[in-house]
């Protein structure tokens, strides 16, 4: 017997399709989320990570049925760590793709530029990445950020540096870009607070492999501590230079030395140095124990401060999206009114200005390995 | 026998093709009815007369073409009933409280999308660049052009400018002209602008300047856009967001978001000796971020920044000799609204500030300040323009326009 394709067949086939397709929400039953990071290049060890801890969440909020019967649907744009191509990034989300919200990025230069495109669509940007004072001290009512600043981060670092390692007269090297630039200014402000020399102070730019030059310049000046603030790539081969170059200094350094790929890149030449690490697993508790096993489950590997950061991003726009549904007020209010909130990265919150309330920890790598340091 | 069940099934299949179908039929109206608007597309938009590849200028338009009248055709915002002077409850702003008196300085208020910039053009008419196209406003009514209507090709509008016969139109799409408001043509990156995206436009009496986010851009008497970047300019623009531009005499101001670059463009600007940059680390500025820019007849440079308003005390020439910058600042402890200043017009001997809680006049160090409470559509004032005794106020709420005799009255 043969059976031919009818009319009643492809009805039911076309509904079958229109069902799948309508209950994935390709149709526009979906709240859409825009995320930029850096996919590709160098700082991709950042933005992959945050990318993984935002598809977790995101994963999460929709198995337990999305927001109000409306799917999340994350809407990635690579920046590669170009500013440009962020702000590019901005626009095509915002007014191509209608997102509720943006979430990004990791170069505080670029999220600048997102966070510009975002005040003028009124749209909320949340970086959980980026640390310059800066982002939430421009009267931006759009932009906030869910991760300790560099004026916190620079000042603890400082502080551990004059009063623990008791260090007096400290070389500074930084990335010329904004992030590395005011992370540098805000810790030589605060170590002349305290009584701490500076006795070198320089720039280097994004990209550059070989540090000789500005190690030999520092070096005749006998500091007793060098402060990096840098990305990963750059920071991990200036304390590998510095090490072939007999300096045993102590090594100082903000977040942008926290992820693994810096382990990775400085090999042994780490060991010992203090890092300001957002991220401590045991003040998540249960929840932040919780996320690091699905996160290992899902990745394979463990995941650092920017996945973690990243997945309470996420929870947080899911949780602001939510409000905002709920309550029918603009997304940007539901965001500002989360005063407190207990995330797998710990207790946080937003103050007036958007920004992240609570304080930073340090970590000193020991064993190839971030470990809570003393004496903080 | 008992009533077959609807969806029970059938023998030959028709039941079954016939639920399917009225499934079918609902998923789809479902899913159509909810799919967000796809917006920004300007492929469809008959009005564009696109810009041939490679063409060096552009092309003429006939002068002082009278103005087609169009709003018939294009969205009116405003109903033409609409008397000029608008009611109390229109004036107070959604959400806003409502005033319980109308000053009588407001002689326009025309609810619209976030407003960017506004222009009074030489012929009087006074555009609006929104967050939602190009609106034009005459006789207190708007026609808001869109790209969902095809009446203007791109959204956002960013900025404006006008050269006397040209209005010039920034947008996050090119940089677009138009002689008759109606058609509209389009520059971009292929035509040498620095990026498509237009944050700022100042027109000097002869050259167009043209602030993107990737440095600036001229328009040249070959119709073709110079162009000046960070690294073109060796690192005299201090950095490539160009959020307000604007010029004195021979200097080219260009606010960005590492404070006030100055070129001196007498000199190419490769010539690192042809700039100078005020930042906020070296001098009194309040803040790196310049928002807004405006030169007063006098030559007074006002720089508004998220940290205040900011007067530049000391004669540009002197700054770009080596002397230290010195500015005034105004922000909330000199009476403003806010500290975040968003424009800033000045107008005779006062100069007004657009700020993100309401607009102010600064008047002899004095300063007079207009919130929501007084007619203020919003309280966010994101761009102003100066008119035949009027002053023209964009918000998030839309344009109004404010009599100065009467306000002084």
């Amino acid at each position: 017997m043969t059976r031919s394709f009818g009319l009643p067949q492809f009805v039911a086939l076309a509904v079958l399709v229109a069902i799948i397709w309508a209950g994935f929400g390709i149709g526009g039953n979906t709240l859409r989320i825009g995320v930029i990071a850096p996919l590709t290049g160098p700082t991709s060890i950042y933005g992959i990570s945050m990318r993984n801890g935002i598809r977790l969440a995101a994963d999460a909020v929709n198995a337990e049925g999305g927001i109000a019967g409306q799917r999340l649907e994350l809407v990635f744009a690579d920046d590669a760590n170009d500013k440009i191509a962020a702000a590019e990034a901005a626009k095509n989300l915002i007014y191509r793709d209608n997102v509720k919200l943006v979430i990004g990025t990791v170069s505080s230069d670029a999220t600048m530029n997102v966070q510009r495109v975002c005040e003028k669509a009124r749209i909320p940007m949340l970086t959980s990445v980026s640390t310059n004072p800066f982002i939430t001290r421009v009267g931006f009512r759009y932009s906030f950020r869910c991760l300790t600043d560099d004026t916190v981060q620079a000042s603890e670092l400082a502080s551990f540096a004059v009063r623990t390692l008791q260090l007096r007269r400290v070389a500074i090297l930084h990335d010329s870009n904004k992030y590395g630039s005011m992370g540098a200014r805000v810790y030589a402000a605060r170590a002349a607070e305290l009584g701490q020399s500076i006795v070198a102070n320089a720039a280097f730019d994004g990209g550059t492999v070989n540090f000789t030059k500005h190690l030999e310049s520092i070096r005749p000046l006998n500091p007793d501590g060098l402060l990096i603030w840098g990305l990963a790539q750059e920071s991990g081969l200036i304390v590998r230079q510095a090490r072939e170059l007999g300096m045993r200094m102590p090594v100082l350094g903000g977040d942008g030395m926290a992820p693994a790929g810096f382990l990775d890149i400085a090999g042994p030449a780490a060991e010992g140095a203090v890092v300001t690490m957002p991220f401590n697993p045991a003040k998540g508790g249960q929840a932040a124990r919780a996320f690091m096993e699905r996160y290992r489950g899902a990745f394979g590997s463990d995941p650092d401060s920017f996945a973690a950061h990243g997945f309470d991003a996420l929870h947080l726009a899911a949780t602001a999206l939510r409000s905002s549904v709920e309550r029918g007020i603009p997304v940007r209010d539901a965001l500002a009114a989360i005063a407190s909130y207990d995330g797998v990265t710990g207790k946080g919150g937003f103050d007036a200005s958007g920004n992240e309330t609570r304080p930073v920890e340090l970590a000193r790598i020991e064993g190839g390995r971030f470990v809570p340091a003393t004496g903080q | 026998m008992s009533p077959r069940h609807p969806l029970a099934r059938d023998p030959n299949g028709s039941n079954l093709a016939f639920w399917a179908g009225i499934i079918l039929v609902l998923t789809l109206i479902y899913s159509i009815r909810f799919t967000p608007p796809q917006a920004g597309r300007t492929q469809s938009i008959p009005a564009v007369l696109p810009m041939p590849q490679g063409a060096v200028a552009p092309p003429p338009l006939p002068a002082n073409a009278p103005i087609p009248r169009t709003e018939e055709r294009l969205p009116v915002v405003t109903p033409d009933e609409k008397p000029p002077v608008v009611s109390p409850t229109e004036l107070s702003g959604a959400g806003a409280a409502i005033a319980r008196t109308v000053p009588a300085w407001w002689q326009v208020a025309t609810p619209l999308p976030p407003v960017n910039a506004v222009l009074v053009a030489p012929d009087g008419l006074v555009w609006a660049a929104t967050e939602g196209g190009l609106a034009r406003i005459t006789a207190g009514q708007a026609l808001l052009m869109t790209p969902d209507e095809g009446s203007f090709p791109a959204k956002p509008a960013t900025a404006l400018a006008h050269d006397g016969t040209s209005l010039w139109i920034g947008s996050f799409d090119g940089l677009f002209r138009s002689q008759d408001g109606r058609r509209f043509q389009r520059y971009t990156a292929a035509d040498g602008l620095a990026h498509d995206m237009i944050w700022s436009l100042h027109w000097d009496g002869a050259v167009l300047w043209v602030g993107t986010q990737n440095g600036i851009s001229f328009l040249l008497p070959n119709g073709r856009f110079e162009t000046v970047t960070k690294r073109i300019s060796n690192g005299g623009l201090a950095d490539l967001w160009i959020g307000s531009i604007g010029k004195l005499g021979h200097y080219a101001l260009c606010g960005n978001d590492d404070g006030l670059s100055i070129w001196d463009t007498r000199l190419p600007a490769a010539n690192p000796s042809a700039w100078s940059t005020i930042d906020m680390f070296a001098t009194n500025l309040a803040h790196n971020w310049i928002l807004s820019l405006a030169v007063s007849p006098e030559g007074t440079v006002w720089a508004a920044t998220p940290g205040g308003l900011c007067r530049l005390r000391t004669p540009v020439e002197r700054v770009m000799s080596g002397a230290t910058a010195d500015w005034e600042v105004f922000n909330q402890s000199r009476g403003l609204p806010a500290d975040r200043i968003d424009a800033v017009l000045p107008v005779g001997n006062d100069v007004w500030a657009g700020c993100t809680g309401g607009l102010a006049r600064i008047r002899n160090g004095s300063t007079r300040v207009i919130t929501p409470a007084d007619g203020l559509l919003a309280s966010d004032v994101r761009s102003l323009a100066a008119g035949s005794g009027t002053v023209w106020i964009g918000t998030s709420g839309g344009v109004q326009a404010l009599a100065l005799d009467l306000f002084d009255r």
